[in-house]
Formats: C-alpha cells, sequence, structure tokens
C-alpha cells in the first residue's frame, strides 16, 4: 500500500509540474521544441532524465545477476553513444533548426516522401520503445502491489498523455528534468542503505567470487517454466511437482547432476544450501559470470559484444525522443553543450545499478531459478531489511522505477505525436494533442497482450532499429553531400526490413542455431552497415539527384554563424579605407 | 610576442564599433540572440522561432500547410554559401569528429583488450576485483573526459571559423567601398585564377613561417551556383602570413598542442592565408585560446556568453 501511495504521488506530482511548466505552451513552437528556449543544463537534466529509462532502472542489475559483470557493457554502451551523439549529431542536428527529424530528412534532400517514410521509421521505434516502458510499468506494479497488469500500463499511459497533451515538449522538459534528480535520489539512497543493511559478512562473500552462493533463509522457489538445474552438491528438498518426467510431492533429494523440472514446480531448498545453477545461465561462482566478456548466450561471444556496442552506440544516435530533446537548446553549441553535460549525469547514475547486481548475486540468486531477475532491484530490500525500513526502501525503489517509466515514456509519446501530427498529417497544435492522444491509446492496446516480455527487450530492438535506420540517415546527411534522397530511403528500408525481420523471427519461433541464431538474435551489428553500405551505393547510383541545397545545408550546419560569443571583429581601417597594416604589430 | 591590448575579453563593445557589413542572411534567419536564452524554460517568454521549412513557406507567400509539398532548401536563397570557406569547415569539423571517434574507440578497446588479458589473474584492488572496478566505475571519467575535450575542441573551432568569416565580410565590404571612393577596386590586381593541387585543399599550419610568405593561387570554389562570387584577392593574401599569431616562430619544446590545437591546423594554415592584417579582436580571441592555461581558457572564454549563466538565476 505505501508503494503504491508513493507511485501515485509521483504520477500527481508529474502532471502537475508538467501542467505548470506547460502553462505558457501556446504554439506549435512550444508544443514541438519549447520554443527553443531551454538552458544547457535544464536540457542535460532533462535528457538524462528521459534516457535514463527502466532499463536502466532495473534492466542492468537485473543482467549482472542473471549473466555477469560483463553485462556492465551495456551500460558503457549506453554512455558512449552520448558521446558519438555529441560529436556526429548534436550540434549540427540543432542549427539545421528542423523540429523533427523527418523534417531534417525533408529539408536536407528535398523529398517529402522520404520525410513520410522518415516518420513512419519513428513511429515503429517509438512504438516498440513505448510499449516496452508501459509493460514494465504494469509488471512492476503487478508485482510489489498486486493491482492487475492493466492498471499500471493504464496509469503510466494517462499520466504522459496528460503531461504532454498539456504543455507539449514545454511540460515534458519540466517533468524530466525533475524526474532524472528523483530516480537518481531513489537508486542512490537505497543502495547506500542496503549496503550498510548488508553486513561486513555478505558484503565480503558479495565481493568474493570462488565462494558458492548460498540461499540465506529457507526459499520457496515456483518454477514458471520448463528449466533445467544443476545442484553443485546433493541436497534435500521440499518438492511439488516433476523432477525429469518423474512426479514428486514431498522431500526429495537433488543429486549434484543436471536434472530438468517442469513447469509449475514449486520446490523449497533450505537454508545454507547452494543455489543451483540454471540452464545456459554462467555459474556465479565461475569465472564467466565474474569476467569483462558479454556472455549473454553461449556460441559467438566477440560477435555479441560488437554487435552490443554498436546497437547501444549508434542506437543512441537515431533514438528520435533523445535527438527531439536538442532541438530544444537556444543554439548549437547549447545543443552540444547540454550533450556533454548529460554525459556526466548518466555516467553518475550508472555507478548504482551494478551494486543492486552484485548484492543480487548473494541475497536473491533464486530469481535465476525463477528468470524473474528483472526484479532483483525491488526485491533485494526484502531480502537484506526487514521493518517499516524495508518497506520505505522498497517503496522508495518502486517509485524510482515508475518515474524512469514516466520520464522515457513521455519523450517517446513527445515523439510519436510530432511525428504523426507534424509529419505525417495536418500541422497544429490541435492536432499535436490529438495525436498525443491517439498515440498512447495505441502504445496502452499494444502494451496489454505483451505483459511477458523482458524490460528489455523492447528497448534492446528500438536500439538496433534506431541503429540501422536513422542513425545512418543523420550521419550522412549532417556530414556527406553527396546523400540522395533515393540512398537515404533505401537505406531507411534495408534497416526497417532487416530489423523487423529478425525481430519477427525471434518472435515466431526458434530462429535455428549456430551463426544463423547469433545474427537473428543480434542484427544490429549487420542491418547498421549494411544500411550505411546501401545508403551510399544507392547515393552514388544516383548521383544526379543531390540536392542543388546540399551545399547550403552543410553551410548552415557546420559554419555557425550568429551563435558564438565571439566578438565581430571591427575593421580597423585608416582615412582611405586601407588596412592599417603590419605595423599595428 | 607581445599581445596586442585590444579590448579586454567580454568588455562591452562600443556601438558605433560595429562592422558596417551587413550580416550575411543566414545570420539574420536565426533567432534573435538576445533574447532566446536569458530565462530558463519556465519563464513565460516565447520568442519567435523558424524552421527551415516555415522560412520556405514564408518566402513562397502564404502558410502552406500541406506537408506533403516539397520545399527547396536553396530557394529562396538564405545565404550565400561560400563554397571554400564550407570546405574548410567542413574539414576541420570532420577531422575533429573522427579524433573524437577513435579517441572513443580506443577508450572503449584498450580497456576491453586489458581486463581480457588480465581476468585470468583475477587481480584484486582494495578488495574488489579489478576487473568490476573498471567495467563499473572507472570508464565513466574517462567518457566524460572525452566528451568535454571534444566540445572544447569543437567550439575553438567554431569560434576560428565565425572569426574568419566575420574577417572576410568586413574585407568584402571595405574593398566595395574603397572602389566606389577611388575608382580602383583592389580585386584588379587579381592575378588570372589557378587550379589548386588537391593536395592543397587543406594547407597544414607551418609552425615556422618561412620569411617569404608563398603565395596561394585562389582556392578554386566548388561548381556551386551559391558560391561566393568573388574570394579574396592574392594582393590582400599576400602580407598576411607571418603576422597572425597563428603559428609562433619556434614553439618551445616543451609546448604540447591541445587537440583543438592540432584540428585547426587546417583552418589556420587557411586563415594565415587570409585574414586581414589588423584584427586585433581577432588575433586577441585566438591567443586566448592558444595561451591561456588550460582552465581559464575554457571558462574563461564560455563564461561570457549570456546563456552560460544558470537559468533564472538574473
Amino acid at each position: 500500500m505505501t508503494a503504491f501511495l508513493c507511485v501515485a504521488a509521483i504520477a500527481v506530482l508529474s502532471t502537475l509540474v508538467g501542467a505548470r511548466g506547460g502553462r505558457v505552451a501556446r504554439t506549435t513552437s512550444d508544443f514541438l521544441v519549447a520554443s527553443r528556449s531551454v538552458s544547457s543544463r535544464r536540457n542535460a537534466l532533462a535528457i538524462s532524465g528521459e534516457y535514463l529509462s527502466a532499463a536502466s532502472f532495473l534492466g542492468t542489475a537485473g543482467l549482472v545477476l542473471k549473466d555477469g559483470v560483463g553485462q556492465l557493457w551495456y551500460q558503457i554502451g549506453f554512455t558512449a553513444g552520448f558521446l558519438v551523439l555529441l560529436v556526429v549529431v548534436a550540434g549540427p542536428l540543432r542549427r539545421f533548426g528542423s523540429y523533427t527529424v523527418p523534417e531534417f530528412a525533408e529539408g536536407r534532400l528535398e523529398s517529402s516522401r522520404l520525410r513520410r517514410l522518415t516518420a513512419v521509421t519513428v513511429l515503429v521505434i517509438a512504438w516498440i520503445y513505448l510499449v516496452s516502458q508501459l509493460k514494465g510499468a504494469g509488471t512492476v506494479l503487478r508485482s510489489v502491489v498486486g493491482t492487475p497488469y492493466w492498471i499500471g500500463v493504464a496509469l503510466a499511459g494517462t499520466v504522459v498523455a496528460a503531461i504532454i497533451i498539456a504543455g507539449g515538449m514545454r511540460s515534458v522538459t519540466s517533468v524530466q528534468s525533475m524526474l532524472y534528480i528523483v530516480k537518481l535520489v531513489l537508486l542512490a539512497v537505497p543502495a547506500v542503505i542496503l549496503v550498510v543493511a548488508a553486513g561486513g559478512d555478505l558484503r565480503s562473500r558479495a565481493t568474493r567470487i570462488e565462494a558458492p552462493v548460498r540461499f540465506l533463509n529457507p526459499t520457496t522457489v515456483s518454477f514458471p517454466h520448463r528449466t533445467e538445474i544443476r545442484p553443485a552438491d546433493r541436497v534435500e528438498v521440499s518438492a511439488h511437482g516433476s523432477v525429469d518426467g518423474q512426479l514428486v510431492d514431498g522431500p526429495v533429494t537433488l543429486q549434484a547432476r543436471p536434472q530438468t523440472v517442469s513447469a509449475g514446480s514449486i520446490f523449497t531448498f533450505p537454508a545454507g544450501s547452494t543455489v543451483p545453477s540454471v540452464g545456459a545461465l554462467p555459474d556465479t561462482d565461475g569465472p564467466v559470470w565474474a569476467g569483462p566478456a558479454v556472455a549473454s548466450a553461449p556460441g559467438h561471444p566477440v560477435f555479441d559484444t560488437y554487435s552490443l556496442l554498436v546497437a547501444t552506440a549508434l542506437g543512441t544516435m537515431g533514438l528520435p525522443h533523445v535527438l527531439a530533446r536538442f532541438s530544444t537548446s537556444p543554439d548549437g553549441r547549447g545543443a552540444r553543450r547540454a550533450a556533454v553535460i548529460a554525459t556526466g549525469l548518466i555516467a553518475a547514475f550508472y555507478l548504482f545499478p551494478p551494486v543492486y547486481g552484485l548484492l543480487g548475486r548473494v541475497a536473491a540468486a533464486d530469481l535465476r531459478l525463477t528468470g524473474a531477475t528483472d526484479t532483483v532491484v525491488i526485491v533485494l530490500p526484502r531480502r537484506l531489511l526487514s521493518g517499516g525500513l524495508a518497506v520505505a526502501t522498497q517503496a522508495m525503489l518502486v517509485t524510482g522505477a515508475f518515474a524512469a517509466f514516466l520520464s522515457t515514456s513521455s519523450g517517446l509519446l513527445m515523439s510519436l505525436a510530432s511525428a504523426l501530427s507534424h509529419d505525417i498529417t495536418r500541422h497544429g497544435v490541435r492536432a499535436f494533442r490529438n495525436a498525443a492522444a491517439a498515440a498512447a491509446l495505441v502504445a496502452v492496446l499494444l502494451a496489454v497482450p505483451f505483459a511477458n516480455l523482458d524490460i528489455s527487450f523492447g528497448v534492446t530492438w528500438a536500439l538496433s532499429l534506431a541503429a540501422a535506420t536513422l542513425c545512418p540517415l543523420l550521419a550522412l546527411g549532417i556530414w556527406w553531400p553527396r546523400l540522395t534522397a533515393v540512398g537515404a530511403a533505401a537505406g531507411l528500408v534495408t534497416g526497417l526490413v532487416a530489423n523487423l525481420g529478425a525481430l519477427a523471427a525471434t518472435l515466431c519461433g526458434r530462429p535455428g542455431s549456430g551463426w544463423g541464431e547469433a545474427l537473428v538474435r543480434s542484427p544490429a551489428g549487420w542491418a547498421a552497415p549494411l544500411a550505411f553500405l546501401v545508403m551510399v551505393a544507392a547515393s552514388l547510383l544516383t548521383r544526379r539527384n543531390v540536392p542543388a541545397s546540399a551545399s547550403a545545408a552543410l553551410f548552415r550546419m557546420h559554419v555557425p554563424l550568429g551563435e558564438t560569443s565571439l566578438p565581430v571583429p571591427p575593421p580597423r581601417r585608416d582615412a582611405a579605407g586601407r588596412h592599417r597594416g603590419r605595423l599595428e604589430r | 610576442m607581445t599581445v596586442p591590448s585590444g579590448r579586454r575579453p567580454g568588455a562591452a563593445r562600443p556601438a558605433d564599433a560595429r562592422p558596417a557589413v551587413a550580416r550575411p542572411a543566414v545570420a539574420r534567419t536565426l533567432p534573435p540572440r538576445d533574447s532566446r536564452h536569458r530565462t530558463g524554460q519556465t519563464r513565460a517568454t516565447r520568442v519567435a522561432v523558424t524552421s527551415p521549412q516555415t522560412e520556405f513557406a514564408l518566402a513562397r507567400g502564404g502558410r502552406d500547410r500541406t506537408p506533403s509539398r516539397p520545399f527547396r532548401l536553396g530557394e529562396p536563397r538564405p545565404a550565400p554559401v561560400d563554397s571554400v570557406l564550407l570546405r574548410r569547415a567542413l574539414g576541420a569539423q570532420r577531422r575533429a569528429a573522427m579524433a573524437g571517434l577513435v579517441g572513443l574507440a580506443l577508450a572503449l578497446s584498450v580497456p576491453a583488450g586489458l581486463l581480457y588479458l588480465i581476468a585470468p589473474a583475477q587481480p584484486r584492488l582494495a578488495g574488489l576485483p579489478v576487473v568490476w572496478l573498471v567495467l563499473g566505475i572507472a570508464i565513466y571519467p574517462v567518457l566524460v573526459v572525452l566528451a568535454a575535450r571534444q566540445v572544447r575542441r569543437v567550439e575553438t573551432i567554431e569560434s576560428t571559423i565565425v572569426a574568419v568569416y566575420a574577417a572576410q565580410a568586413s574585407e568584402a565590404t571595405a574593398a566595395s567601398g574603397a572602389a566606389t571612393a577611388q575608382s580602383a577596386t583592389p580585386f584588379a590586381r587579381r592575378p588570372p585564377p589557378r587550379p589548386e593541387p588537391a593536395a592543397t585543399l587543406v594547407p597544414t599550419a607551418d609552425p615556422v613561417p618561412t620569411a617569404a610568405p608563398v603565395p596561394m593561387a585562389d582556392p578554386v570554389p566548388m561548381a556551386d551556383p551559391l558560391s561566393m562570387a568573388d574570394p579574396l584577392s592574392m594582393a590582400d593574401l599576400l602580407p598576411l602570413a607571418d603576422l597572425l599569431p597563428l603559428a609562433d616562430p619556434a614553439p618551445s619544446a616543451g609546448t604540447v598542442p591541445t587537440p583543438g590545437e592540432r584540428d585547426l591546423a587546417g583552418v589556420r594554415g587557411w586563415a594565415r592565408t587570409r585574414l586581414p592584417l589588423d584584427d586585433d579582436h581577432l588575433r586577441d580571441h585566438l591567443n586566448r585560446h592558444r595561451d591561456a592555461p588550460r582552465g581559464a581558457r575554457g571558462d574563461g572564454h564560455l563564461r561570457e556568453h549570456p546563456r552560460d549563466q544558470p537559468a533564472g538565476g538574473r
């Protein structure tokens, strides 16, 4: 109940702050880019608040618990993505002056069809991302408060729609910059509380890799799926279900060998017994878990690591909701400064999720048996604390997670509404508000059937899609004068088809094994370079169609006239209008 | 080398010292500088913001609300594009961007390789595995420092580009004014244009200028209908190289150029041949970038602008 009240409070607070921030919003410029009046620091706060989604708040700790410390490359990739964004996109894109990425595509390449295609790409990316955020909100509320799944989804959807309808980007900016601070505090303070409460013994066990992980208390595990477990030694459990196809009910001895537990089985492990290893996951006391490799699945760790870095670093550059934030800066310098400050803020936030993952290894390793590692952040307070402090700490974490859902969702809904109202249908504030409501409704309806997706699933796919579509469009559009509309469209279609095909293969069934599976599982590693190649090749083939305005557009983006603090040098001449010459030295 | 006193950085410039030259149209299409960023976002200040589309819709006459109608960025002509300046600017910006990306790639791959090497030994520091410390903590300051350096590098480049542009603009106007007064235009002395060898498109800074600077041919503009009609004349270019403080006669052995300095090589080498002789403000500015201690350079340069004051802090 406490947690629900806290979540309700953050929802109300966000709505109020959004309404207040948006009270002066009247024009399209207010709604789409906050009239470009957001200072660098404030924009950096808002960018960080928007970027640090539930995948960062909950997902990273869960990945560390599940697959090991090497999963921290995700966080590093997300931060590095901001550096790429800063280097390649931030300043020039803001200077170009478009409200949205599709508008950039049309302005740069003189094609209204390309604008529509880009808008569709934005919609696909933002909807995939938004659905996974709403899904996370529903799951967290259900697991902690016990409300039906759809209530969390609908609550988050309603709040973000209200914020955006109230004042568009002006509201969103206020809400996101507030929510960054909320998230940081609500992740950092519980982390300190938990580390202190864990005690010296648990802390030292958390840092000793070689020590086997044991259950702290008698622990009941309900297996939702058919699971292969490997106890390290013989263990007496109280079991109800089936092991290796044989029904068991009552005390049973699990031997130290791989055995399969059927879905729905319920085992109670005694305190002090070793937590069994699970399926293909790395052992928590082995070198793989503690090592630097991204070992999410057996087979091709090098390709997986490379693909991960491509998806996170390049994908960040193509996320429409992040790009839209840079349009709110007064000029290119402001946008770039916002990016560098945001890099620092994001890095500061990322210091804390590993703490939960490492504590989770010694205090909540049973989550690996059930596959619910995503909830480790929420579960830990109950494992390490007791009484009111446990309730309060858990409420803080649930509130922080909900804040993450709200801030990221609001940015995504903002992008959806902008693309719908500015790039696809007619312009105007009323169209924007209608588009926001419609996009939120669609996202809620899409999220309801997807209750069982991983939180990081949608994020990974959205990043992969962005890396193979908007990223090459922006990188080449900003830096390569010979890009043509045909080339850009070919690259966009390539990226869309490659990613959606791989997504469909993943969702519909087992895509095979070996390299085929690796390629389908992480398409960013090949789809993004392929999209770049197709864009360049198709542009060279249609080189007659290079827009006449390409030089003007690049001049506008790279020669920052009228926006720097540099004093304009006054002419110093003699009476005849000539230079006064080198004697001035 | 003595640095000309000039105007103190940050001091108000007298109104009559503004160049008589109108800024190019690109500059005028941007929102007015003074009104747009003095407030935090919560203040109820709205300013007119013109997206490229609005710009051209207005130019077409009437409000065109159908997004499907294509608009042409180049018509009506938004600004005269100096294609030579564009090429230099793009070159410098590209080099800076590539340097940033290479730095990032090194910052990620070097620790990764080292960690793979040392991981089997399971080294520990202060009770924690080194692998965890690096992946969880140590790599972030590196990324933040890289980002900050990148911003400083690019801002140095852009300041120089703008200074060069402004100097060129005032030069061009002065030339046209002198033409009417003396009935002799300096452009008359220009030798016939020669094609510029591809290798010298981006000249690098010569740290030790020769006594007699080598005259450069006028760079050949790209085939661009928007290019500036008259680049500066050879006579204007000749006396510049040894004057600007862009290259010290003999840099001391201990001086290590900053990344921004290195990237500016192209712009500077070119600027040495194109800048007016006696622009002490420009000299001031560039000297500040080169000579000031690191912190002062970044902060002093950056804080001058009202945009960099805390939002709502006034």
